[in-house]
């Protein structure tokens, strides 16, 4: 994988040659079992491994409204599971201007991320966090939309969009209380 | 601070202030529902959609709340306390919720801030100024941050207090000089809900920061999350733990009373957590409860746990344990009200209820398992076994032998590091509160777990010269829970007999389930985050060793003779006493 896509201006180009790495929202972290304990959770994995200077969410909240291009996206309209979960949207974005972030320690510049919508509800408003799941593996907390008819995700990493995962919804990094979306991931298009 | 463009808009904005007859009842001082003496008032205060100053965060936030207040002000500065809720739907059309800030055209604002209105108006009628904060621009927005949100609301909290110290000194609009003179400012407590209870917590550090500008005296926090892992100590501290919780199923608050409780040596500030069976995470917010408003409203046990509905403890069908809405308040009332009442009013009729398990059933329907750690100092609590390390499972915290006989296992866990981190293994998120979270938590409460497959097992303590007197002390006390994985314990509860001998050769047995009845009960339910293993204080008064002479007390032994088998978790073992004043 790359940290950095789509250009090859000197001053975006990844200075990082490490695999399987995520920012922000995002892990590599895999939960072995369907058990779930803290010290192996999503955030944990991301707050050892990875350091932006977002607190306050400012970039995430940027990156959730810029547009972007959709690599791919399902057409279900049948609710699914417990959170009524329907279809799904990828898309690359690209932010205005190239992401610092750090990752053990050293720098990395991004400009391309991708964005995860699972399409549905309307759903809960919880004080437990909405995580989205790929296939096995808890990939961020999610972001409800206004209308709340859509939860999505920033992944910083393009390895883990998986052609033929399937995409879950669940609160806290709870696999049992998955709503597992009917179609999976279709980047035929794409890859 | 407060443009006058924003105060005109809340001039505009206030509803009439009106009085309200508190109805006050005979009370003896114990049943913290009934209310006190002062005719009580009500007003709103909005200052906008996006008035609030709460830096760097990614969204607009109202200045908005309400104060409830005794009618009577003149006189003396009354204390403070103030309200924040939880993240819940921002406003709602028709029968939707939505999570707009500020809400659209066409849509009506959810008022969470006023969830609590019923516990703000019994506090007001014993001379509490309450105030409950809206904080629905921080729900829209809180995802986006990497700490859910806490900050925001830790600043927001801060904002509001900059307010009211405001009104406090030199008044302004929409109270003009009403509160002028009438607030203690250093005499405050905060109530929290859901992510507000994480809040409380993460803004008494946030005061702290800031030079504690406020006397923030109290802290209690309702069902809260614990994304961030912030201890506090140097506060009185109180954590409700819905057992039917299914929004927060980790009932993740348990840890700020596990983090804190040995983090500060000679830390003065007590600690309580209550389970309270039965209830689940929205009831304790009328607003959040189903049929206060067409859209948001849930039981958060039926919505969100797949089967819930069919759980014989938690679900809704024949037989059930789950508390009523109105039960449920009656629980939140009775705990929030009489938790202020003795921090911040000082009354001390309420610590030997908290500590023991509970108001009468009459004021409070729900049981209530509780545990009580005392201040750390030398009058209050000997601690005898903190149970940290692995030197606790041979030597006391006083120094004495520690034996164990026809006990397996014997080791501790859950506390991270070498031990076997969660206690239980394998179990669905949430079953295990003290080491489950929703973010990491990289030890979580160090337990002895034990049992035993014979009638004859015991664990014994020799205590040592020095070390010996326990007079001055109220009880022998402990943190224990049945544990339900165990198949020895049958599905059932547990007992144990306690003897302590003197030096004099005396020894006097105390059974646990008639000093402490119910203390060891199986962990109900089978779905989802239930069963939950969670350690309650089982007290034991000394007053129960009668004979024994308590100056010369040479060793105590639990023995395992209740039952022929079972498997129980400890931690906590001490000496205590509570306070007369708090």
């Amino acid at each position: 994988m790359r940290f950095i896509t789509g250009s090859n201006h000197p001053s975006i180009r990844c200075r990082l040659g490490l695999s399987c790495l995520m920012l922000g929202m995002i892990t590599c972290a895999v939960i072995a079992s369907g058990q779930q304990r803290g010290e192996t959770s999503l955030a944990g994995r991301i707050q050892s491994r990875v350091k932006i200077s977002d607190e306050q969410g400012f970039v995430h909240a940027q990156l959730q409204k810029l547009p972007g291009v959709v690599l791919a996206e399902g057409s279900n309209s049948q609710p699914v599971g417990q959170y009524h979960v329907t279809t799904y949207r990828i898309e690359e974005v690209s932010p205005a201007a190239p992401l610092q972030a750090e990752v053990d320690g050293k720098s990395v510049l991004l400009d391309k991320v991708w964005r995860i919508a699972v399409i549905g509800g309307p759903f809960p408003v919880r004080n437990a966090p909405a995580v989205i799941w790929i296939d096995d593996e808890p990939v961020g907390f999610g972001a409800e939309s206004p209308d709340l008819r859509s939860i999505s995700t920033l992944v910083f990493d393009r390895s883990v969009l998986k052609h033929g995962a399937r995409l879950a919804l669940s609160y806290g990094v709870d696999h049992n209380g998955r709503s597992v979306l009917p179609e999976s991931i279709n980047l035929a298009r794409t890859r | 601070m407060y443009r006058p463009s924003q105060i005109y808009l809340a001039a505009i904005m206030i509803s009439s202030v009106f009085l309200i007859d508190a109805k006050s009842q005979s009370n003896n001082g114990t049943d913290p529902t009934v209310p006190g003496s002062h005719q009580i008032a009500t007003a709103e205060y909005n200052f906008g959609d996006s008035a609030a100053n709460v830096p760097g965060f990614p969204g607009p936030v109202e200045l908005r709340g309400s104060v409830t207040y005794p009618a009577d002000l003149a006189g003396s500065r009354h204390p403070l306390i103030v309200f924040v809720h939880g993240r819940h739907f921002t406003c709602f059309t028709g029968v939707f919720g939505t999570l707009e800030w500020p809400c659209s055209a066409g849509e009506q604002m959810i008022l969470s801030y006023h969830g609590y209105d019923y516990i703000a108006q019994n506090l007001a009628s014993y001379g509490f100024i309450v105030i409950s904060i809206s904080a629905n621009g921080i729900n829209a927005r809180d995802a986006a941050t990497s700490d859910f949100g806490a900050l925001g609301r830790a600043q927001l909290i801060q904002d509001h207090l900059n307010l009211w110290n405001m009104f406090n000194t030199v008044g302004g609009a929409p109270f003009g000089s009403l509160f002028v003179g009438t607030i203690d400012m250093q005499n405050i407590g905060t109530m929290g809900h859901s992510r507000g209870g994480e809040a409380v917590v993460r803004h008494f550090q946030y005061n702290q920061s800031l030079g504690s500008p406020y006397g923030i005296k109290a802290v209690f926090a309702i069902a809260p999350t614990d994304f961030n892992h912030e201890i506090i100590n140097r506060v009185p501290l109180a954590v409700t733990l819905p057992y039917c919780d299914g929004d927060v199923i980790t009932l993740e608050g348990v840890h700020y009373y596990d983090q804190s409780r040995y983090n500060v040596p000679g830390d003065p500030a007590g600690k309580h957590t209550f389970l309270v069976m039965g209830a689940d995470h929205n009831f304790y917010n009328t607003i959040w409860t189903p049929g206060a408003l067409p859209g948001g409203g849930s039981d958060d046990w039926v919505g969100f746990i797949m089967g819930g509905a069919g759980d014989p403890f938690c679900g809704t069908g024949i037989g059930n344990q789950r508390l009523t809405p109105a039960q449920q308040r009656a629980n939140g009332l009775a705990y929030v009200a009489s938790f202020f009442r003795t921090y911040i009013g000082h009354e001390s009729q309420f610590l030997p209820i908290f500590a023991t398990g509970g108001f009468s059933h009459s004021i409070d329907p729900s049981t209530v398992h509780a545990s009580y750690h005392p201040p750390d100092q030398p009058p209050f609590r000997r601690d005898l076994n903190r149970f940290l390390d692995p030197t606790s499972l041979t030597t006391s915290a006083v120094g004495g032998a520690i034996n164990d006989t026809g006990l397996t296992p014997y080791s501790l866990c859950g506390g991270g590091g070498a031990e076997p981190t969660p206690c239980l293994g394998a179990l669905f998120l949430g079953q295990q509160p003290h080491i489950d979270s929703f973010s990491p938590l990289t030890g979580g409460l160090s337990q002895l777990i034990t049992g035993w497959n014979a009638a004859t097992a015991t664990y014994t303590y020799l205590l040592p010269a020095g070390q010996r007197s326990a007079l001055g002390f109220q009880a022998l006390q402990f943190r224990a829970g049945v544990n339900f994985t165990d198949g020895r314990n049958g599905g059932g509860a547990q007992d144990l007999t306690v003897t302590m001998t003197d030096g004099f050769g005396k020894a006097v047995s105390v059974r646990v389930s008639n000093a402490a009845p119910g203390s060891l009960f199986f962990p109900p339910g089978s779905t989802g985050p239930v069963p939950k293993s969670v350690l309650n204080t089982v007290r034991i008064p000394l007053s129960s060793f009668v004979g024994l002479r308590l100056f010369d007390i040479r060793q105590i032994d639990f023995k395992f003779d209740q039952h022929s088998s079972g498997g129980i978790i400890v931690t906590d073992l001490a000496f205590t006493s509570i306070p007369l004043h708090p």
